[in-house]
């Protein structure tokens, strides 16, 4: 986590330091708008390694100064001229000389798509996909994100038990009571003790469900790594239930626990982090070698195709063999015909099959909540739920979330579909 | 380790076959079937040099993803298996859509030297040169009728014989170089 925090600091230092030279140019913020939706759209939407995107936005930079400069020569009276460079040195917001940057090098999206099919399109190697995370990393997460979790618990039980609960119960952690743990949690700020470390083990589980994910999809097929997440996720799921059940007695616990217990993750968090240092990521040197042996360029380009996580796991097994089909016929070695394995394998332009796994997960998720909370409703309904809708509270706001993230994951796999097949 | 067969370099500059690649492609797919190196082989045989596996496949991979050629696999008789390459429906619109916008602009880039007119009657007919054929390999749209029916015989053997592409190829160029003499 440090190392990838400061290597995502230092990328952010560098992109902020960018945004700031387009916006010297000529003191306008809306150019420094520009460069940074630029960088967004680089990084984010298209995976391009940070260095690539700061390198492609500095040669921008340079030949935005020259078209200004050249502006300023040709047909500005002094007027103009002085007030020009008295806007870029003090950075007055606001002036603006000449045409904005969209109408000069286009849309950010554009632009950046146009860069990403030209690297493409030659064969240059300018994308970093996500790569798995390391237990130290999930675990850091973890621990920081579970932090703001235990705090909307926190509020909601506040709010749910405003008539009843006192502030001593909300801001003072009393000892366990003893009591029978198979009550709900009741509206008085009181809830069960073998619930109170749900949060930060779901929390846990979803990062390590992701970097399990990542590291089988891209070491075997995104088929296992399906099946193998699911398993993990109902072994977790029984694991933790049995667990809890077995080591903590049946007991109640009030909503204070929830403000400590955040701020014992928050600070385990950082202690872990500066304690558990960031392990050495094994060597990928291979992936962009010119010097690899035909086996290892293809055992290299299958888990960069898989990698990306839009290439089928039969798409990547095809590519692979008509690689070596191909190689086989032309007479020349795997590298000399096609490339170093990360430039293949980032030279696909990329397909809809990502959108199609997004939106299949998020459907998946949303048809699973569905459930949870039908359930439950139906139990209120019926009468049978005895107690705080302080659980089911967290779980509409977390259904809210989910079906606005369906959506959205809907609108990103039309987008994707269309163009794909430009 | 057998090795790689002489490359013939493209005739035009790289930047235009770059541009012209995915045409191209069509145009070596149009009369049937071909697998990978059958493709390139042909797109050789057509003045575009032979391109790498790297830069093919990846055209082929996005020409497949918007359904305009499709793929299966082949067993040849005595020979291994092999995936070859068709064109659709939706790839001969195409195809013939991209002719169309090709012939136009040649003739805009060719027409006031050469008296051809813009746009003229010619594009609505496939096929049909705008261009001096005597450039070997002739335009995408067509060239000499010679260099035509021997572009296609070439691509018809490549199909037929597994084995036969570098041979074919060769017979290309002494075809083609026949015809320009035997003006």
């Amino acid at each position: 986590m440090m190392m990838k925090s400061a290597m995502t600091a230092m990328a952010d230092v560098s992109v902020d330091a960018l945004t700031e030279e387009y916006r010297r140019v000529r003191g306008d913020d809306a150019d420094a708008v520009w460069a940074a939706e630029a960088a967004c759209e680089l990084c984010e939407r298209w995976h391009v390694d940070v260095d690539r995107a700061c390198r492609v936005l500095e040669e921008q930079c340079t030949t935005f100064r020259a078209i200004i400069a050249d502006a300023d020569l040709e047909d500005i009276d002094s007027e103009d001229v002085y007030e020009a460079k008295a806007g870029a040195k003090t950075g007055n917001a606001g002036f603006r000389h000449g045409a904005s940057l969209n109408e000069m090098f286009g849309d950010p999206k554009a632009w950046a798509f146009g860069r990403v099919e030209e690297w493409r399109e030659e064969g240059i190697d300018a994308f970093a996909y996500e790569r798995p995370e390391s237990m130290r990393n999930v675990t850091v997460t973890a621990l920081k994100a579970s932090a703001p979790v235990y705090v909307v618990f926190w509020l909601l039980m506040l709010a749910s038990g405003w008539s009843s609960m006192t502030w001593s119960l909300a801001l003072v952690p009393f000892p366990v009571m003893s009591g029978d743990s198979s009550t709900l949690w009741s509206g008085d700020g009181l809830f069960p003790l073998r619930d109170l470390f749900m949060p930060f083990v779901i929390v846990l589980m979803i990062g390590l469900a992701r970097t399990v994910y990542r590291r089988v999809l891209r070491n075997i097929s995104h088929m296992l790594a399906v099946v193998t997440v699911g398993v993990l996720a109902v072994v977790a799921g029984l694991g933790g239930a049995m667990l809890s059940e077995w080591l903590l007695p049946p007991a109640r616990v009030n909503a204070a626990w929830m403000l400590l217990l955040a701020a014992v993750w928050a600070l385990s968090g950082w202690v872990v982090a500066r304690l558990w240092r960031e392990p050495s990521r094994r060597s990928r040197l291979s992936e962009s070698s010119p010097f690899v042996d035909d086996a290892t360029w293809i055992r290299d380009v299958g888990r960069l195709l898989r990698e990306r996580g839009d290439i089928t796991d039969g798409a990547a097994r095809r590519i692979c063999d008509e690689a070596e089909a191909f190689s086989a016929r032309s007479g020349s070695d795997l590298v000399a015909e096609f490339g170093t394995p990360a430039e293949y394998a980032h030279r696909f332009r990329e397909t809809s099959v990502r959108a199609r796994r997004e939106m299949a997960g998020c459907v998946a998720t949303v048809m699973l909540l569905t459930l949870i909370m039908g359930l439950a409703l139906l139990a209120i309904v019926g009468g049978q739920w005895h107690g705080s809708l302080v659980p089911v509270g967290v779980q509409g706001v977390f259904y809210v979330m989910a079906v606005v993230a369906m959506i959205d994951s809907v609108r990103r796999y039309r987008h994707a579909a269309i163009l794909a097949k430009r | 380790m057998v090795r790689e067969h002489d490359r013939q370099e493209a005739k035009w500059p790289v930047l235009w076959v770059r541009a012209a690649m995915r045409t191209a492609i069509l145009v070596c797919l149009e009369a049937g079937p071909l697998h990978g190196y059958g493709i390139a082989l042909a797109l050789e045989g057509l003045g575009f040099g032979r391109p790498k596996g790297g830069s093919l496949y990846p055209i082929l991979e996005e020409l497949k993803n918007a359904d305009v050629i499709n793929d299966e696999w082949e067993q040849s008789e005595g020979g291994p298996g092999r995936r070859v390459y068709r064109l659709t429906e939706t790839g001969r619109a195409r195809l013939e859509r991209e002719r169309r916008q090709w012939n136009m602009m040649v003739g805009v880039l060719v027409g006031a030297s050469s008296g051809h007119a813009a746009g003229s009657s010619d594009d609505a007919v496939p096929g049909r040169a705008m261009v001096d054929d005597t450039t070997v390999g002739g335009d995408l749209a067509g060239g000499s009728e010679v260099v035509t029916h021997a572009a296609d015989a070439i691509l018809q053997e490549v199909r037929s014989a597994p084995n036969s592409g570098r041979q074919v190829a060769d017979r290309w160029k002494r075809n083609v170089h026949a015809d320009r003499d035997g003006r």
